[in-house]
């Protein structure tokens, strides 16, 4: 069975940690528990005909009290760059670790996840701005940690995108 | 010394696993490391893999976030240039309480790669919970600054839109005239329309920002009324009339209607009336139309008005005639009330159909035991109108011997008690009323023509209402809202045809029939309005109106008139240009007496 690391990244509370538990475990909380440094969590899937198993790493948010280790980053095989709907700055964070995380790890599989879709009326990212990152061939896929909306698509785009690179590189 | 280390070696260890502290040391093969101290339980339930085995064990392969650290701590371990080298806290599994924190160290201890895993405790709490705060104030700052920034722009666009409004709404006032000003909760001006400028004689500018009592000269009065009326709940504020000194120097009457701003209590807005010219005509109308409780406005009813107002300035004695109904004694009320008297007592006494005893003891009053039944001493008439007025009804009734004794009163101002022999002085002004011809009665010598000379120092003659019929629906709506408020009945007006009845109804009774005859309709109205069928009979089978009465409209004898003069008296030719038959315009003529 195959392996792959993927790092949740992105500002602090756009709800990574809320995005893999919902992901693994289904469950949802409205409680705001900051992650410090990282937490690994793992799930089986099955995509494309392969059994793989995620290995999780979501990654503590970064903000001026905890700023990404480089390290972390490395050997993953894609990453979910999170950001959250009701707060515009989160996503030109997302675009600035997007650019950490490529100088990192040199070009990835990675989709950008908007999260909170459900609080429509909060919402501030312009739907404008996701067009321009998608003409860029970025990934958009707008996301619910708390109704479990295209949760799994998320991660299971990654993991295709990842068996593609994978096929591609050989 | 060996000794001691070995000592030192086992306290160490369990030293270490109190603090919840796994120490590990590299192995010469990749990836192995010897745990030297016991293997706590919480990292075999973490890792069940790790087992309990103290030789062995390969971290990497069961630690994802160790196999990561790993590659860092080994060029650590090869580069030697720090003593150690922090992992960063990890954790396995998702969210829960009873949450394991973890982190590893990688150092160098006497020449030994060690690695040392540490389950973070209440040090790490604390930073957690730091940590935590400082990211949902964050959070919160954030939402409320934006909220702010959100609401100020909202608040810039309704601005904006309600400023557009408030233009527009602005020009809507002043087209339709209306003169409005809104007022802040401190009753400073905030808004004025240019009608109301215009009103109160203001200038374009500098209005906006004044309280609006200053605005214009208000008398005292009229200030205090308006804060009374401003006191009052909404509902019960009727608009206040205030005499104003416009700053151009004019005097108008202007009707303030002050009204709460609905969505701003404390805001108030004012509508303004020019009532000057109202004002005029009611007064105009008061002095005219109605005097005291009488009502009409017809040229007889002005004349007894301006008579009975030079009576109010005297103190003579006064005969009021006219036919019975007439009102003969609202006349004398309106000569009492409006003379210097009026604070005083105003009696009437009917002198009709009493003996001269009773009348007398009315009158006079009389002493105790000064007749059968003068049970005790009694006060008359005269004495207690005293300072007052007292009406001497159908004194053409009045029986000789008594009116001998009131031409005494009337002559030495002073009365005799029946059975008494003291006089007392009173001070009464006496009017006197009669439906008769007192000549008459003299020539009868039914009246003595002494007391008729007396009384008849000045006269006032109440006209008949026939002789008044345009009085008739002032009269008719008077006694109408009377009538309903007596009996409860909303009965509001009189269909045309009816009141054509009243109209030309000869009124032998006058005012009183009249105002029977209301009472009688509204009892028999079936709807809000009395139509004919619902007038007494007498008046439902009275003649219709009478064109040969000497009632008939001036203006058609005048036309017919005007007619014939313009065909130099042909008759022919003066009927064709009236549009009317030969035949009618002779029976015209005829009717209206021109030959
Ligand atoms: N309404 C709504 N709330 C969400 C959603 N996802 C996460 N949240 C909430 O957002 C807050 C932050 O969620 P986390 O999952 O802890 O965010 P994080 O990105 O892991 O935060 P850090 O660990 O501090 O970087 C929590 O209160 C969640 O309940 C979502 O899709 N909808
Ligand atoms: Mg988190």
């Amino acid at each position: 069975m195959i392996q792959k690391k993927i790092c949740m990244i992105g500002a602090f509370a756009v709800g990574k940690t809320s995005l893999v538990e919902r992901f693994v475990t289904s469950l949802f909380s409205e409680k705001y528990h900051t992650t410090i440094g990282v937490k690994i969590d793992k799930k089986l899937i099955h995509v494309r005909d392969c059994d793989m198993s995620m290995i999780l790493w979501d990654l503590y948010g970064e903000d001026e009290f905890q700023k990404i280790r480089a390290s972390y980053l490395r050997g993953a095989a894609g990453y979910l760059l999170v950001a959250d709907g009701t707060r515009a700055e989160t996503l030109t964070k997302a675009v600035a670790l997007q650019k950490f995380t490529e100088e990192t790890l040199g070009k990835t599989p990675f989709a950008l996840l908007i999260n909170k879709c459900d609080l429509v009326n909060e919402r501030e990212i312009d739907r404008n701005d996701l067009e321009t990152c998608r003409q860029n061939g970025w990934r958009v896929i707008e996301t619910s940690a708390k109704t479990g909306e295209a949760i799994e698509d998320a991660f299971l785009t990654l993991a295709a995108d990842m068996l593609e690179c994978d096929a591609n590189t050989q | 010394m060996r000794r001691q280390h070995a000592i030192d070696d086992s306290v160490l260890a369990n030293l270490m696993t109190a603090m919840d502290l796994v120490v590990m040391e590299r192995q010469r093969n990749a990836g192995s490391f010897r745990i030297l101290n016991e293997t706590p339980r919480w990292l075999q339930q973490l890792y069940p893999d790790v087992g309990s085995r103290l030789d062995t064990v390969q971290p990497g392969k069961i630690v994802p976030f160790l196999e990561n650290f790993l590659i860092d701590a080994e060029c650590f371990w090869d580069q030697r240039t720090e003593t150690r080298l922090k992992s960063g806290a990890w954790s396995e599994g998702t969210r829960s309480d009873a949450e394991s924190h973890l982190e590893a160290t990688a150092m160098i201890v006497n020449g030994r790669n060690l690695l040392v895993i540490e389950r973070l405790g209440a040090e790490f709490q604390s930073q957690h919970t730091v940590l935590q705060r400082a990211r949902e104030h964050d959070l919160k700052f954030t939402k409320t600054v934006k909220k702010n920034e959100r609401a100020l722009a909202n608040v810039g666009t309704q601005l904006q839109k309600s400023q557009a409004a408030r233009d527009d709404l602005a020009s809507m006032i002043d087209h339709l005239g209306l003169a409005a000003i809104i007022t802040d909760m401190n009753g400073t001006i905030t808004f004025i329309s240019e009608p109301a400028r215009t009103l109160l004689g203001l200038g374009r500018d500098g209005i906006i920002g004044t309280h609006w009592m200053n605005v214009s000269a208000l008398e005292h009065r009229a200030q205090e009324a308006l804060q009374a009326m401003i006191r009052q709940p909404q509902h019960r504020r009727t608009s206040v009339e205030v005499n104003v000194l416009t700053s151009d120097g004019k005097r108008s009457w202007i009707a303030i209607e002050i009204r709460d701003d609905p969505r701003e209590t404390q805001r108030r807005m004012l509508v303004l009336r020019d009532v000057t010219e109202i004002h005029a005509l009611r007064q105009m109308l008061n002095e005219k139309f109605t005097f005291h409780d009488l009502i009409g406005k017809s040229q007889p009813m002005q004349t007894v008005y301006q008579r009975l107002k030079d009576l109010a300035m005297v103190d003579t004695t006064v005969l009021i005639e006219g036919e019975t109904g007439t009102g003969k004694e609202l006349v004398a009320k309106a000569i009492h009330f409006s003379s210097k008297r009026k604070d005083h007592p105003f009696l009437a006494v009917n002198c009709a159909g009493l003996t001269d005893a009773l009348l007398g003891s009315h009158l006079f009053g009389h002493r105790r035991g000064a007749f059968t039944g003068a049970i005790a001493n009694h006060q008359g008439f005269f004495e207690a109108a005293s300072g007052g007025t007292l009406l001497l009804d159908e004194i053409g009734d009045m029986p000789m011997t008594v009116q001998t004794s009131v031409l005494r009163v009337l002559q030495e101002k002073e009365i005799l008690r029946l059975g008494d022999s003291k006089p007392r002085k009173v001070d009464v002004r006496v009017l006197a009323a009669t439906h008769q011809n007192l000549n008459e009665l003299v020539a009868s010598e039914k009246f003595r023509a002494d007391l008729l000379y007396r009384i008849r120092v000045a006269r006032v003659h109440v006209p008949a209402l026939r002789e008044r019929r345009e009085d008739i629906p002032p009269l008719v709506s008077s006694f109408l809202s009377q009538c309903c408020a007596a009996t409860g009945k909303t009965v509001e007006n009189v269909d045309p045809q009816a009141m054509r009845k009243l109209v030309a109804y000869p009124w032998p009774g006058n005012v009183r029939e009249l105002r029977s005859a209301i009472e009688y309709s509204v009892i028999h109205a079936k709807t809000s309005g009395i139509c004919d069928a619902d007038l007494p009979p007498e008046i439902i089978e009275s003649n219709p109106p009478d064109t040969t009465s000497s009632d008939t409209p001036l203006d058609e004898k005048r036309i017919v008139i005007a007619a014939l003069e313009q065909t130099g008296g042909n008759r022919a030719a003066a009927a064709r240009s009236l549009g009317i038959g030969r035949a009618t315009f002779y029976r015209r003529l005829s009717a209206l007496g021109i030959s």
